[in-house]
């Protein structure tokens, strides 16, 4: 079973063209040894008749006196060796080559056949006429008869250059082809690369300008399928905002009802202790619908909606005036390096909580007494975002996995497992790269987030 | 201090209640935009609760007839969405502040303590940071009623910082506020003020916060 269209269309047009030129040959093959032997033929007979001209009586009897232009007539570059026999009566010989056999039967009319002189075939005619003299009749027969060198020839002449221009042709044949179907299969490359080199979450239809009529259908069945999936998408992405919508109100209730709880001065130190775990474990609920809802919204985001013009550098601090508290818990010095012009295109508050995100999830990680850096500045046509830290870092192969929903590096620190996950959806949906390497001397991380700069300047 | 608590949730604004009673607040409660805006045109309340998402009317349409009586009563919007969009939306409406659901009760709480210290403080011209108080009259800070012995630069500092609270300020606009044309300006000046300020304000619960590379910031110590 061949799989490549190229080699099975090949395949279609290469049999029955060689079977035709096969056939077609072998006719005019045919047909060329016809006219070869048609030819030959009417040379030996006008041959045979010249010599007979000349047979003639002499003193009552019959000699024969072959003359040169009865000979002269095949003269060829092959070089055919030429017999002929003149015989009188039944068997007597008047000149030529006693070998030269008869034809069987009568030689009334000229015959043609074939016969070996020696190794050697020949063509050969029987002549036959009856000579008159003075009351007196003799019958003499006249044979010539020649090699086949010059008739091959001629039939090599007629039948070959028919055979090299269909063999050329299916050569041609074998070399246009591919080269025609690789020229008219770009279109479909191309498609397979467009198909190919899509974002996972990149659900807009295939455009069908341009595309050859027989490949629409192939582009329209992808699109009906692309419709149904981001439909599914979207349904899915509803249903988990939806979701994590309606658990904020019963969270809101739970936290209240153990804020109330707690004010009642409890004479027991293990309800105490209850309590705050009750409260601890609401809150990590309500941080992490939180983060589902943040991610839902990241996720429904594309970048054409999203194309406001936001300094990132001013993102940044007011993002780290926001979670100076929690470094300072942690008596993390918390601090940045910003530079002009960090201009990007997209939804500040979806950058902010990517900002927030990678620096919060820097301050959780990081050993008390750490030191979190956030670096800001442009790069060329990028503007680049680095959380910096010396924390533990993440291990090489954990680093692949971080990315994905509710991966945890260390079970001890507290989060959603979501982070990351919106970090990079963020930063996909502003047609951005997230990367992270070790630190410098392999200590900590360095988290890199890498934006297209604002390009229209001029708009300002 | 009378608080109007707005929450269509039943269940919800029962707690609510009982935690802020326990606080020893007075609250009425109404469930849904129309009865909170007709309670609203008779009653005076020190701090108002109002959900985003109410039965009839929403809580922005509330909020919008109420600063159009030019009623300046402090709003506290309870919303269910976190986005920056929603909170610009409630600023723009006239909100004082917002907690986003799911919030903790303490921060409910302070929130709204907050907001009865601002309207006090707008009243009778002082700034509260925490336990330190900045009474603009005389320019005087004080933290549990006793004056800070502060130096004039040390003053200058903490009087920027103050009236700037909760937001970064770099140490550049420190400098300037510092130092007279006179003067030699030192960024290192400023570390030393700064670290001399910690040390009168240990007892207090407002605190200055370095952010590295960006500046200061005055804002109180966070609760454990």
């Amino acid at each position: 079973m061949l799989l490549s269209l190229r080699a099975r269309l090949l395949l279609w047009l290469l049999l029955p063209l060689a079977l035709f030129v096969f056939v077609t040959d072998y006719m005019s093959y045919v047909a060329a040894c016809q006219t070869a032997d048609l030819l030959q033929d009417a040379a030996l007979l006008s041959s045979a008749r010249t010599i007979i001209e000349d047979v003639d009586w002499e003193n009552g009897a019959l000699t024969a006196n072959i003359p040169p232009a009865a000979l002269e007539i095949f003269e060829s570059p092959y070089q055919d060796h030429v017999f002929y026999k003149v015989v009188s009566g039944r068997d007597r010989l008047l000149g030529g080559s006693p070998d030269l056999t008869l034809p069987a039967g009568s030689t009334r009319y000229p015959v043609f056949y074939n016969t070996r002189l020696g190794d050697l075939p020949i063509r050969a005619v029987a002549y036959e006429r009856q000579l008159y003299d003075s009351g007196k009749a003799e019958q003499v027969t006249v044979i010539v008869g020649k090699t086949q060198a010059s008739r091959q020839a001629m039939l090599e002449d007629l039948w070959r250059p028919q055979l090299i221009r269909q063999w050329l042709m299916l050569a041609l044949v074998v070399v246009l082809v591919p080269f025609g179907l690789t020229m008219e299969l770009r279109p479909l490359m191309k498609l397979k690369n467009d198909v190919a080199d899509r974002e996972p979450m990149e659900l807009e239809p295939i455009r069908v300008h341009h595309l050859p009529s027989e490949l629409r259908p192939i582009v329209d069945a992808i699109n009906q399928c692309i419709a149904r999936l981001k439909l599914h998408t979207t349904t899915q992405r509803q249903f988990i905002a939806d979701a994590a919508h309606q658990l904020r109100t019963p969270l809101t209730l739970l936290n209240t009802q153990v804020q109330c709880a707690t004010q009642y001065d409890p004479s027991d130190p293990a309800l105490t202790e209850a309590l705050t775990g009750i409260r601890r474990t609401s809150q990590k609920m309500a941080d992490m619908t939180s983060q589902l809802l943040l991610l839902a919204q990241a996720e429904s985001v594309s970048l054409p909606r999203v194309q406001a013009r936001v300094d990132l550098a001013a993102v940044v601090s007011s993002v780290l005036e926001e979670l100076v508290v929690a470094a300072q818990r942690r008596q993390i010095d918390l601090g940045a390096e910003l530079a002009e012009g960090t201009y990007v295109a997209g939804s500040e508050s979806l950058l902010a909580a990517l900002v927030s995100n990678l620096a919060d999830n820097a301050i959780r990680y990081t050993h008390e007494g750490g030191s979190v850096t956030v670096l800001c500045r442009r790069e060329g046509s990028h503007v680049l975002l680095q959380v910096v830290d010396n924390g533990p870092g993440i291990p090489a192969e954990a680093r692949a996995h971080v990315f994905e929903r509710f991966y945890r590096v260390a079970s001890d620190v507290e989060g959603s497992g979501l982070g990351l996950a919106i970090v990079h959806q963020i930063a996909l949906s502003h047609g951005g790269t997230v990367t992270m390497a070790p630190g410098a001397g392999r200590v900590g991380l360095v988290i890199t987030v890498r934006l297209p700069a604002w390009r229209n300047e001029e708009r300002e | 201090m009378k608080l109007l608590l707005v929450e269509d949730n039943v269940e919800l604004s029962h707690w609510i209640v009982n935690l802020l009673r326990a606080e020893n607040f007075a609250v009425d409660c109404v469930l849904d935009g129309e009865s909170a805006d007709s309670v609203l045109t008779t009653q005076r309340y020190d701090v108002v609760l109002l959900d985003m998402r109410l039965p009839r009317m929403s809580g922005k349409d509330v909020l919008a007839r109420l600063r159009r009586r030019r009623d300046n009563v402090p709003v506290l919007m309870l919303t269910a969405h976190g986005s920056i969009d929603d909170k610009v939306d409630c600023f723009s409406a006239g909100a004082d502040d917002y907690v986003v659901k799911p919030f903790d009760g303490r921060e409910l709480v302070a929130r709204i303590k907050a907001l009865i210290r601002r309207q006090l403080s707008d009243k009778s011209g002082w700034l509260m940071c925490g336990d330190l108080q900045y009474i603009s009259d005389t320019r005087e800070f004080r933290h549990s009623d006793v004056p800070l012995g502060l130096r004039r630069r040390e003053h200058a500092i903490l009087e920027t910082l103050m009236l700037r609270q909760g937001k970064t300020v770099s140490k550049t606009t420190l400098m300037d506020s510092v130092f007279g044309l006179d003067d030699e300006p030192s960024a290192d000046a400023i570390d030393i003020y700064i670290h001399r300020l910690r040390k009168h304000l240990a007892g207090s619960s407002a605190q200055i916060m370095t952010l590295r590379g960006l500046g200061y910031i005055l804002r109180t110590r966070d609760a454990p």
